[in-house]
Formats: C-alpha cells, structure tokens, sequence
C-alpha cells in the first residue's frame, strides 16, 4: 500500500485530490493545514507528501522545510500544489527541499502522472 | 470508473462562498492606510483558493477573474499599494461578482458578463504590472459566450488491463535486459563491478510494436527512428529533495525505447562515500519520436540540481548503432550469448518484474545490494538476493487494481523467459505513465437541473454525539429485549427501568437530531458588515455596527426565513433610525452612529435584538399619521404599544420622502408577517432621541413544540405551551358581554375576549358549553392576549410537527397537526391566528376592537 497525506486548507481540493488518489488506490490521509499535516506525518511514515502553498497556520514552503529536516522525510518525495508558474516561485520551492510541484489547476491525469513521476 | 464530480463540485461552491464572506468580511475590516498584512494575506488566500478550485472545474471565467482580483492583492500584501476606499470598493464589487459567477454556474443560469468584464478592466486598472500569462488565462470578453454549464469534469481512471501488448523481440537475446535498478546500484556494490556490468544498456520496450523489431535486442536500435541523447549529471545533492533518478528514467522508458548508461567515475571508495550524495552520471539513449519539451518536461523538477544537455539523435541506422555498442573502458556493456546469461535473462526477469515498484534502497544510501537472482533456480546467481520473492508473488501483490498477470515460473527456457520479462514490463508501462488516456467525455447528467436539494454542513462533534446516542439506544433496546423474554412480574421493575431509559435516549436522541438543524445565527449577521458599509457610504452616514451572540444557534429553516425581515430592518435603522452626522453633532450625540444586533436564548426562545442609537421613533407623527390613514379617532388616546402596533401596518409609513431603501410603508407589515409565519413575534421599544429596539422572539425549532393537549368534546387540540399564559375556571360574574358582538373575561385588569373553541369548530357532541364548567385557557399572540374556552386541559408533551400545509392546506387558525401516542391526529392552534378569526367572525376589525377594549378598561 501506498500512503499518501495531502495538505490543504480548502475541502473541494481536498476532495478532489482524495477521490482521484482513492481510485488510484493510494491510501490517502488528510490534513487541513500544514501544522496538522506535520503532526500526522510524525506519527505516521507517508510515502509521498502533497501540499498547498498557500495554508492558515503552517504555509506549505515551511512545511516542506520542517519535513525535510525530519530524518524520516529526508528523502521522501513532497509535492507542491501551486498556481504560481513563474521561475522565482518554484525555486523558493525547490530551496525548501520540494520534489517538485503540481501546477493548478491540474485535472486528475496531471496529478496521477506527477504521482507516478515520484512513485516507485 | 468514473469518479463522480458533481459532490466535490457542490463542495467547492460551499467552500467558495465561505471563502467569499471570509474575503468580503476581511475587506471591511481593512483600514485606509498602510496595509495589514495578515488581513490581505487573508483574503488573498481565499481568492486563490477559488481560483485553485475553479480551475479543477474547468471554470475558466472564475479563474479568468480571480486571477486579476488575486494580483491585485497579491500586489498590496507585497506592499505597493496603500489601502484606498476605491480598492476596498472595487474588491468588494469583486467579490460581488465573484459571487455572481459562481451562483450562475451553480444555478445553470446565465449571468451578465459584461458586468463582469467591466469590473475585471476596473481591477486591471489597479494593477501596476501587467498581467502575465494573460493569454494562458484567456481575456473576458463579453462577446465571448461561454456556457453557463461548465463542463464537470468526469474523470475516467484507467479500466484495469490485462491486455500485454505482445512484444516483440529476438529468441536470441544479446543482451542482458538489467533491471533499471541497475546502473544505481552496481556502483556501490564492490564486487559488482566484476561480475556484473557497471553500466547496463537497458531495452525497455514502448508499446509500439516497431520497437525492437530488429534482429538484434537492445543495443540495437530500431531504425528510422529519431531519437534522444541526454547526458544526466545529477548533482551530489539531488536526491535531498526526494527525486529519484529511477523514477525519471521510467517516465522516459515510457516514451519508448530506452538504453541508460551509468558513468561509474565519480563514485568514491566505498570508505568515502557519503551515502546521501548522488554520484553517478548518466548518459540516455531514447529512442522514440517525441518532441523535445517532452523531455525536459520529465525533468522540470530537477532542472536547477543537474547538468541537462538534451541532443537529438540523427536518425538512426544500423551503423549508427556501432558507437553505442562499443565498450568503453570503463564503461562495459553486457552482451554475452553463452548459455550462461540464459540466466542472467531469468534472473532479471525478476529484477524486471520487481523494478516498477519493488522498495529499493535509494541509490546511494550505500546499501550492498545485488542483481536479484532467484534461489530456486539454482544456476549462475552471482549473488543470490535474500528474500527474491517469487517473481509470480510480486506480480500479484504489485498489481494492485489489474488482473494478475499470469505466474511466470522462474525456470523457464530461455527465450521464454526472456520474453516474459518484457511483457511484464511493457504491460506495466501501459499501465504506468499514462494510464489516463481515456477521453474525459462530458458527463451525461450534467446538463440536467442543477440539484435542488440543500444541504447542511453539520459539525462533526454533532454527528458524533448521535452515533454515540444511537449506541445507547441499541443497548436500551437489546436491554428491553431481554426483559421481555420470559417475561414475568418479577422482572417488573426491570422493564420500567428499561422504559425510562429509552425514554431519556429518545429525548437525548431527538435534541441531538434536532441540534443537527441548528446553525450558528453569524451565518445570518455576517452579511451585515457589508451591507452597513454600503448603506451607510451611500447615506453619508457614520455607523458602528456591533454584532454580539453570533454563536447563538437557531434552526436553519428560521434562519433563513428570517433574514429577510432582519435584512429590512438594518435597512429601516439606517435609513430612518440613525441621524446624520450632523445631527447627531447638533443633539450632542457622537458621529458615529451605532447599531447593534444581538442574538441570544431566552427560555425556549431566541431573542434578536436590533438596536440603534438614532432618533426614534416619532409617536406623535404616528399618531397623525394614523388619523390621517383613518386607523385612529382623532380623540383616542392610544397607549405606545399600541401606536407602534401602527407600524405594522401595511401601507403605513411616517416617512417624509420616499427614499431607495426604505419608507414605502411596504415592509414592516411583511416583516412581522415573516416572523410570526415562524411562531414568532416582534415587539418595538423607543425613546425619542435615544434609539429604537426591536425584539424579534422567535422559537427555537420549527419541528417539535412543547405542547399542551386540550380537550373539546371529543377532539384533542395542541396549544404551544410557550403561548399559554395561564388557566383558570370561568367565575360567571365576571364575564362581561359587548354589545351581544363578543364576550370578555375581566382577568385582575384586563379584559379578555373569550373564544369558545367548541362554536368555532362546530363540535356538537359531548361537549361543555357552560363556561363555568369548563376551562378558560388564557393565550398569547402578537401581543393580545386571548381566553379560549375548552372542556379540560390534558397532558403536556413534545409534539412534532406535521406541515398541515403541505398534506392538505393551509388553515389560518390552524398551524399544523400531530400523531399522538394512540395513532390518532391532533390539530395544533396557532393563537395568532385564532385572534385574528376571532375578530373576522365577530366583525370587528382586529385593531379597533383591541383598541375599543384597551379603552374601556
């Protein structure tokens, strides 16, 4: 099984991202805010992370950051969720220690194939 | 499988409109001036959230605007604009409009897009960059018809294959197919390097059947077939932020025809080597006809943490193959032929199975690891791999969602097990990088009416408390069922234990499904803050707005029923309520007029108060104004109550001028007319030149009362104990008949029409028509107070209410029925309306009786 744990703060996304994982048969856990999605990813080792950026509490850029200096997701594949396309943006990402980022909006086929992309 | 998108899509309209009043509310809350931060970030997260979720939908309008409202902000939060009135208009204007798209997708309707053009040309205007990307998210133009039924967005997953596509490939193979593990981990295998090729050319088939047609396997390529060189320098830190090159490399395998190979080089001793670090580099053959951004698109993600060089291949000829194939010196490529690589074949078949998903360590955590070899075949494992779980078990634990491909034993004859190794892999590519191929066809119920049931976000502590309650309930039942096997006397006390048990889970049962219908009253209030702001900008008035008891919980269907009449009078507060600032100046009162509206429970009701410090209400002209209208004798001398009691008469209006908002005298007639349409009732409170109250009582739930049961004859009516204000014999004495029109009751001071409950529905049958022998059950309504003669009073239940209105008809007098315990029907007496049939049966208008009555006593 593959344990996926999503972050965001919106429920539609959430939603959205949970269905298409769940028929893909991922195991999918949800978090509503970054803080949340960290305290989960404590307790549990998820196989691939995906977040917003944009998050009350704990934004997705730190949480990639708090992730990353866990010694359990030092190597762990994390996404992104982002609108912003532009150049500055992803490398702010990638300096955080993000595998790399889903640009929305995405339809199921595009989030899949990133999954797969960072997927064993 | 189709993952059904018209929940997620309902979901994300509630979601939006949260995200809207949260955007609307956070910009009447910013200040002119310096921005706060928090605040705009706020609503920038909201209208990004929108957008996010509009785009999933294919709901390109929204994002279209959103976009522009989302610069904007993002703009003022970066600090390069101050806060203005004209902004906080104009985003509240998007906001509006926002709003507006979004209830028209919902809805099916069509909306007006010009409006929306324009208020996006207003917000552009604001921008102090241009926008980027425009053309992406396409220019609004209202020329531009876009369907009001967006396309929901059905998502076809893959249907589970078996179908491998029969590969091709030589009986003779030349080569060893090494797993794609391979050139990751043979660099830190020290024996490896001996026994095994350091870099693996690696045919991994494309589905397309020219692939590997040529006579030879792998290192040759197919001809006249463009292809790609990539030379893949990962720096040492690449894999820190959980990139794999494996996992590129399947991507591109899944383009077509693959070789990889491992440059060993810069892989330090093993007492060097720092596990972490990425030190192989690699050079990749592709071999299919894509385009070149297909390519870097694959490596998108670690474009800043390689060194990329993309080349095209010249197309390929046989010749053109020999480069490849030859050995440089420190690069080996395995192509033997002896027998012996027969196995070498087997054993990557397993490899091959196992690469798509078997748990490798990460290339270079320094983990020893070998080429997997099975151990039951027995022959030429180099090393044997512990634990090679059989190839067949993999199969089937990996294949999640497929058919089991079919068991492929590990002792096999060469050619066929060189084949099935590829079979698996190429089912699995067809199943792997692009397994949404499918056509995302139009879902065909989206044109239908859009859903017209609402529904209710409940919280989950509510729906937990009932699960809990519906436990106890199964307990009690089980309990009872208990008793009731063998019963006898001795178990007597156990079954009235039982019973009062299940009567306390059926009360705790009922206010937790009924709680479930509560909603939070701010859900109401907090359209406020922006309709003060706008009122007040457009009277030129200053007004405070106070909202307090915002957490208190009333029934969703009095909720929204009552927004309205809440909605008119906010409006009648500002517009004739609070003075100008002026005015207000003049009379010694501050500027800043307030309002205040205040919700919280008073015994089994809800009180909503709305309260302003303005002028007042002005009795005289009340009074003037009632003469005028004929209502009033010009020598009545009418008590305050009684002349607001005017203001809730339609066409009544002490205004002087007719404004846009208010003072048509149409209005608060159909405000209490709401109210009392909820079991509610309004009363005024107002000192000149202080303020005005109004207090709305409301009930707390529309589906259950606490009843009263009465008895006339032989029928059962339900009276609201709310309404009840006491019962009492009728001392004959006191009764007193008017003019033969109607009788009344003298109670301490008052008098109080009697209503002879039996005359009004002509039951004829065993009842009491002496008043002294039976009861006189003093009732409330609208303020007037009624005595309604009945045979007895019986108990006093929860009674639910069933709409008289929806199974048969409307009743004035009659609010709706019940089922008692024995089964039989109940009507429920709706007092307000008795008054007023009351008063239609004796001919006498409703005011002037009160009035006549008021007088005399």
């Amino acid at each position: 099984m593959t344990y996926i744990l999503i972050s965001d703060d919106s429920v539609s996304m959430r939603q959205m991202l949970k269905f298409t994982l769940a028929e893909a048969n991922y195991q999918v856990t949800e978090a509503n805010n970054g803080l949340t999605a960290l305290e989960l990813a404590k307790q549990q080792s998820y196989d691939l992370i995906i977040t917003d950026v944009n998050m009350p509490q704990l934004d997705g850029l730190s949480l990639v950051r708090e992730l990353r200096s866990l010694p359990e997701y030092q190597f762990k594949p994390i996404l992104l969720l982002t609108t912003e396309s532009d150049p500055e943006k992803k490398q702010e990402a990638k300096a955080a220690g993000a595998t790399g980022w889903i640009l929305k909006p995405f339809d199921p086929d595009k989030l899949l194939a990133a999954v797969r992309k960072v997927l064993r | 499988m189709a993952i059904d998108m018209t929940e997620v899509r309902q979901l994300f309209f509630e979601e939006s409109s949260e995200n809207l009043d949260v955007m609307e509310s956070n910009l009447l809350d910013l200040e002119i001036g310096p921005i706060d931060k928090e605040l705009v970030n706020s609503i920038f997260r909201a209208a990004h959230s929108i957008k996010g979720g509009a785009g999933i939908f294919k709901f390109e309008q929204v994002v279209s605007f959103a976009h522009v409202a989302e610069t904007l902000l993002d703009e003022m939060r970066k600090g390069e604009h101050l806060v203005t009135q004209p902004i906080i208009d104009l985003l509240l204007r998007a906001v509006d409009i926002l709003r507006m798209i979004l209830s028209s997708l919902k809805e099916h309707t069509e909306c007006d897009w010009s409006e929306v053009s324009a208020c996006q040309t207003r917000l552009k205007a604001f921008l102090k960059t241009p926008l980027e990307g425009e053309s992406a998210y396409g220019e609004l133009t209202v020329s531009e018809k876009i369907s009001p039924i967006p396309q929901s967005a059905p998502v076809k997953l893959p249907e589970p294959t078996s179908v491998i596509p029969a590969p091709i490939i030589s009986a003779t193979p030349l080569a060893t197919p090494l797993p794609l593990e391979v050139p990751a981990v043979t660099p830190v295998t020290p024996t490896a390097t001996s026994t095994m090729p350091a870099s693996a050319s690696l045919p991994v088939t494309s589905t397309e059947p020219t692939v590997a047609t040529a006579s030879t396997v792998a290192l040759v390529a197919p001809t006249n077939i463009e292809g790609w060189q990539i030379i893949f320098k990962p720096h040492l830190e690449m894999l820190k932020t959980g990139n794999d090159p494996i996992n590129l490399f399947r991507e591109l395998a899944g383009l077509g025809a693959l070789e990889v190979k491992a440059d060993t080089h810069q892989v330090p001793t093993f007492t060097d080597l720092t596990p972490h670090s990425c030190y192989l580099n690699w050079e990749l053959m592709l071999h299919a006809n894509v385009a070149k951004s297909v390519i870097e698109e694959i490596f998108e993600w670690v474009e800043n943490e390689c060194d990329l060089q993309i080349t095209s291949l010249p197309v390929l000829s046989a010749e053109d193959e020999a480069p490849i194939a030859t050995v440089p010196d420190e690069i080996t490529t395995a192509t033997t032929t002896s027998s012996h690589d027969s196995h070498d074949a087997v054993s990557s078949k397993h490899s091959l199975v196992n690469s798509p998903r078997v748990e490798l360590p990460p290339p270079a955590e320094g983990t020893v690891s070998n080429l997997p070899s099975p151990d039951e075949d027995g022959i030429g494992a180099n090393q044997p791999l512990p634990n090679a779980p059989p190839a067949s078990n993999q199969l089937r634990s990996d294949q999640v969602g497929t058919k089991p491909l079919s068991p492929v034993s590990p002792v096999e004859t060469p050619l066929a097990s060189t084949i099935e190794p590829l079979a698996v892999t190429s089912s699995l590519q067809c199943l792997d990088p692009h397994p949404l191929e499918g056509p995302i066809s139009p879902r065909g119920n989206s044109n239908q009416a859009p859903e017209t049931g609402s529904s209710i976000r409940v919280g989950i502590d509510k729906v937990d408390s009932l699960i809990n309650l519906v436990g106890e309930l199964v307990i009690t039942q089980s309990m009872l069922e208990q008793v009731g096997e063998n019963f006898d006397h001795s178990k007597l006390p156990l079954l009235r234990d039982g019973l009062s048990q299940l009567e306390r889970n059926t009360r705790e049962l009922q206010e937790s499904v009924m709680r479930i219908r509560m909603l939070p009253i701010s859900y109401s209030f907090n359209r406020f803050p922006r309709l003060v702001h706008d009122l007040s900008v457009q009277l030129g008035k200053k007004v405070e707005l106070k909202l307090s008891g915002v957490h208190t919980e009333l029934d969703k269907t009095v909720l929204e029923k009552m927004s309205d009449p809440l909605v008119h009078l906010v409006r009648n507060a500002l517009d004739h309520g609070i003075e100008m600032p002026a005015q207000r100046r003049a009379t010694g009162k501050s500027e800043v007029g307030l309002l205040h509206l205040h919700a919280f429970h008073q015994g089994g009701s809800i009180i909503i108060q709305i309260s302003d410090d303005g002028a007042g209400f002005d009795l005289a002209r009340i009074r003037d104004q009632a003469i005028k209208q004929r209502l009033l004798n010009r020598e009545d001398n009418p008590t305050e109550e009684q002349l607001y009691e005017f203001v809730f008469q339609p066409g009544f209006s002490t205004a002087n001028q007719v404004s846009d908002l208010s003072g048509r005298g149409v209005g608060m007639d159909v405000v209490r007319r709401n109210i009392r349409s909820l079991g509610g009732t309004i009363e005024i409170q107002s000192k000149p030149g202080r303020g005005t109250t109004f207090n709305i009582r409301l009930p707390l739930t529309l589906a259950i009362l606490d009843g009263q049961l009465v008895r006339v004859g032989t029928e059962i009516y339900i009276l609201s104990l709310l309404s009840i204000i006491e019962s009492l014999r009728v001392k004959p004495k006191l009764v007193n008949s008017l003019a033969g029109k109607a009788e009344v009751y003298k109670l301490r001071d008052e008098y109080i029409p009697i209503l002879r409950l039996y005359e009004l529905f002509d039951i004829v049958v065993h009842c009491t028509t002496q008043l002294d022998q039976g009861l006189l059950v003093i009732v409330e309504g609208d303020g007037q107070k009624i005595g309604l003669f009945v045979d007895e009073l019986l108990s006093q239940q929860q009674i639910v209410i069933k709409s008289l209105e929806s199974n048969f008809k409307q009743m004035q007098g009659i609010s709706g029925a019940t089922i008692l315990g024995d089964g039989s029907v109940a009507l429920i007496l709706d007092v307000a309306g008795l008054i007023q049939l009351f008063h239609h049966k004796k001919k006498i208008p409703t005011l002037r009786s009160t009035f006549t009555l008021g007088v005399s006593a």
